[in-house]
């Protein structure tokens, strides 16, 4: 135990003596979690539309798209309008010509040009745009009926207006999950915060292979398994520092985020056991690449491009719930997705410790298997040239 | 000139570089697994392209006329294949769990009447799987504009009412207003010719991104050579100083070329994309490429390490990819939008766009002007600054 301790101690010094690691750690997560809410500031609308044109018709649109909770912006050139859309800076463009203004005034037939994004939220947007549309035409419907019945046309306007909200209604209960109840309640970094936690950890974590292989290239692991140390003890060593690591940004990140950015994190114990289960199994990952590779540069590429394509597939750059079903399978195969259903659990239904039971038991399992493999396959490595 | 000299330093520094397989890892495997695992998530998300059937359960009372029409508005939706399946009430929430239907509709009894009257019946819509899908949704849509022009023409009868229009008219109204063309109607017009696809925009953001990890692989060489002690050694050969860190330099450019233009033609090969004529991309890759490589260069003169450089480089080409769109277009305006557009990624991004609307070299004016601005103000930095002493 003495000696695990100790090449822990050892994994810890030579990583907070370099100090560009205290950025790497400290520093760019946060501003990660900036960018990230920053992004999504607009994330409580149902889409970003901007439109051009003139007239009457333009100005109700907007009151209609606005009424549909979505950001408007209005813009005189057409090609702006469309450019805008094309770099993702709205999701739709509508442009309304001077002869569909003009239509629109003479009370006649309208079209209008809808241009979506070519991400995913275009064609949501599309649909929403199209309801809008479907409203100022039945408000249209309703007016002219209204004059044909001997009203004039500003008391029959008035007169609509006057009578408010009334006639059938839809509501929609979704049956087992419900998304909007899911992400309800969320404030505007906490989805971010939480999926950003697992996606660095598990990054810095593997990035700490590197250091079990440059052990390895010094010799340092042949001369201290040369002692009365089995591979298992070393790898528990440089683990728990690894671990140790993980923690540290770990719960810098959760108590930064809380504070800085007002992030509900929920039952707090909760949340600290499973970020510790998360750290372990992204220490025991680091420890099996590190046994596995034998080239620092090869493992930092490698740890790099797992730690984010495992990132994307648990969920820390998409939520899972919104997944195809045959991305969710591989999705579950994951730590990132079980850490995700946790922190979710926590934060969104409160949920304590025994609610996150399964879990974290899942990620629990990780650590069984990885670690045995990691010192298995240090054993291996010892044997061979580096 | 030692150009000989300096060929010879580039052609061993990529053998060396091949050898190791880190650049084949960082330049072409992981951009690609990373494409290929972002398209598998985000290519379901909104399209249309594969709608299944549907079984919708309705309940309503029998012979209702406004649950009749709206039955007619569903079978004559073309796009999706949708079966109406009458329930007869009861736990209509457990029928949709158990799966025996995908969604159900609840119209009251005597819905007809209740319209007519100018009441505000309410119409349940049971969803399953979260009502996330794209079939569901059209279902929701199709029933939500019927009911919202059911109550137009509801409201439109009240509005008459109040106005003093006599009785006997006000159910033309109401006939009139619920059988009404729509009057505005949306046409999909074609977007910005510098609008890339969904996977188009994967493929430029993921070699925007990972263009800093691979151009890396050359000047921080020159901090590891001094690392392990072969650059003493290598200044001490019969040639200028300055040869050294230009065949690093040589060497991150011609990584930073080679895996840039495989990962566009193998992405565009992949995803059946075009990213426009040859000429105009080349000229912005060879651009774009150049300005990362005098960026990492440059974080090579503030650190002491190899190891520092290839953190802060990592770091670096992080923080530029996140805010350049690499992974997400940023959106919103104001400064944030205007920091993006500043990046190389942002840059190179934009100009793959525009190159892909068919614009030439002279259309690429302002991606171009970014990117230079990089590579002047990085160099003429890396001229300025000392070098960094190496770590005890």
């Amino acid at each position: 135990m003495t000696a695990t301790m100790a090449i822990s101690g050892t994994a810890l010094r030579r990583f907070f003596r370099d100090r560009s690691n205290f950025f790497f750690v400290f520093v760019l997560p946060l501003v990660l979690i900036v960018l990230i809410g920053l992004q999504f500031s607009d994330a409580a609308s149902s889409g970003r539309v901007v439109v051009t044109g003139d007239g009457d018709l333009v100005d109700e649109l907007e009151t209609s798209f606005e009424q549909l909770d979505m950001v408007v912006t209005r813009e005189s050139d057409v090609d702006n309008a469309t450019t805008a859309v094309a770099r993702g800076r709205a999701d739709a463009a509508v442009e309304v010509d001077d002869d569909a203004a003009a239509a629109w005034d003479e009370g006649g037939e309208v079209s209008v040009t809808v241009v979506p994004g070519s991400q995913a939220a275009g064609q949501a947007v599309l649909q929403t745009v199209q309801t809008g549309l479907a409203d100022l035409s039945n408000e249209r419907a309703a007016v002219t009926a209204l004059v044909a019945a001997g009203i004039d046309e500003a008391t029959a306007a008035d007169a609509f207006d006057a009578v408010g909200d009334m006639g059938p209604a839809l509501t929609v209960t979704a049956v087992g999950d419900d998304l909007g109840e899911e992400f309800a309640g969320l404030g505007r970094f906490d989805l971010g915060a939480a999926q950003q936690l697992s996606l660095f950890v598990f990054l810095a974590s593997l990035a700490g292979s590197a250091s079990l292989i440059q052990s390895r290239e010094y010799g340092v692991t042949r001369r201290e398994l040369s002692g009365p140390l089995t591979t298992r003890e070393v790898i528990g060593g440089e683990a728990l520092g690894r671990f140790v690591i993980a923690m540290v940004q770990g719960v810098y990140i959760v108590l930064g985020t809380a504070l800085l950015f007002d992030v509900d994190w929920g039952n707090m114990a909760a949340t600290m056991v499973v970020l510790a289960a998360f750290c372990g199994v992204s220490a025991a990952a680091a420890m099996v690449l590190g046994s596995l590779m034998d080239n620092a540069n090869a493992a930092n590429g490698v740890g790099v491009g797992l730690g984010l394509v495992l990132a994307a597939l648990g969920g820390s750059m998409f939520p899972p719930e919104l997944f195809p079903d045959g991305i969710l399978v591989v999705s579950r195969l994951t730590p990132h997705y079980w850490a995700y259903q946790a922190y979710a659990e926590i934060q969104r239904n409160g949920g304590g410790l025994a609610d996150v039971g399964p879990e974290v038991a899942v990620l629990v399992a990780f650590i069984l298997v990885l670690l045995p493999l990691g010192s298995w396959l240090l054993g291996k490595a010892s044997q061979r040239a580096i | 000139m030692d150009t000989a000299a300096i060929l010879t330093m580039t052609a061993s520094d990529l053998r060396q570089r091949v050898r190791d397989r880190s650049v084949l890892i960082f330049g072409l495997a992981v951009p690609f697994a990373l494409m290929w695992v972002f398209n598998l998530l985000f290519s379901g998300v909104g399209s249309s392209e594969s709608l299944e059937p549907i079984t919708v359960g309705v309940v309503a009372g029998a012979d209702d006329l406004v649950v009749a029409g709206f039955l007619d508005v569903v079978d004559s939706i073309d796009a999706l294949e949708i079966t109406v399946e009458p329930l007869d009430g009861g736990d209509v929430e457990a029928v949709v769990d158990a799966g025996e239907v995908d969604m159900a509709l609840v119209f009251p009894e005597d819905f007809a009447g209740l319209v007519q009257a100018g009441g505000s019946p309410t119409v349940e819509a049971f969803t399953s799987g979260g009502g996330t899908g794209l079939e569901e949704q059209v279902v929701l849509s199709v029933a939500s504009g019927f009911l919202d022009r059911v109550a137009t023409a509801t409201r439109a009868a009240a509005a008459a009412n109040e106005a003093g229009v006599s009785g006997d008219q006000l159910t033309a109204i109401s006939q009139q207003v619920a059988t009404a063309a729509p009057t505005v109607v949306a046409e999909v017009g074609a977007g910005s010719d510098e609008q890339l696809s969904l996977q188009g925009y994967l493929v430029a953001g993921q070699t925007a991104l990972f263009m800093f990890f691979t151009v890396g692989f050359g000047v921080i060489g020159y901090l590891q050579e001094r690392d392990v002690g072969t650059l003493p050694r290598l200044q001490s050969m019969p040639m200028a100083p300055s040869a050294i860190i230009m065949a690093k330099t040589l060497t991150s450019f011609v990584l930073g070329v080679v895996a840039t233009s495989v990962l566009l033609g193998a992405g565009a090969t992949l995803f059946d994309l075009s990213f426009g004529a040859v000429v105009p991309v080349a000229v912005l890759v060879l651009v774009a490429v150049a300005a990362t490589t005098s960026l990492v260069l440059l974080i090579t003169k503030v650190v002491s390490t190899a190891e520092q450089a290839q953190v802060a480089n990592s770091i670096v080409g992080l923080v530029m990819g996140i805010l350049g769109g690499a992974f997400f277009p940023i959106g919103g305006s104001g400064w944030l939008a205007l920091v993006s557009d500043l990046t190389p990624p942002a840059a190179f991004i934009r100009g793959l766009g525009i190159t892909n609307g068919g614009g030439g070299v002279a259309d690429l004016a302002t991606p171009l002007a970014i990117l230079a601005a990089f590579l002047v103000v990085s160099v003429v930095l890396w001229f300025v600054l000392p070098q960094r002493e190496a770590a005890a």
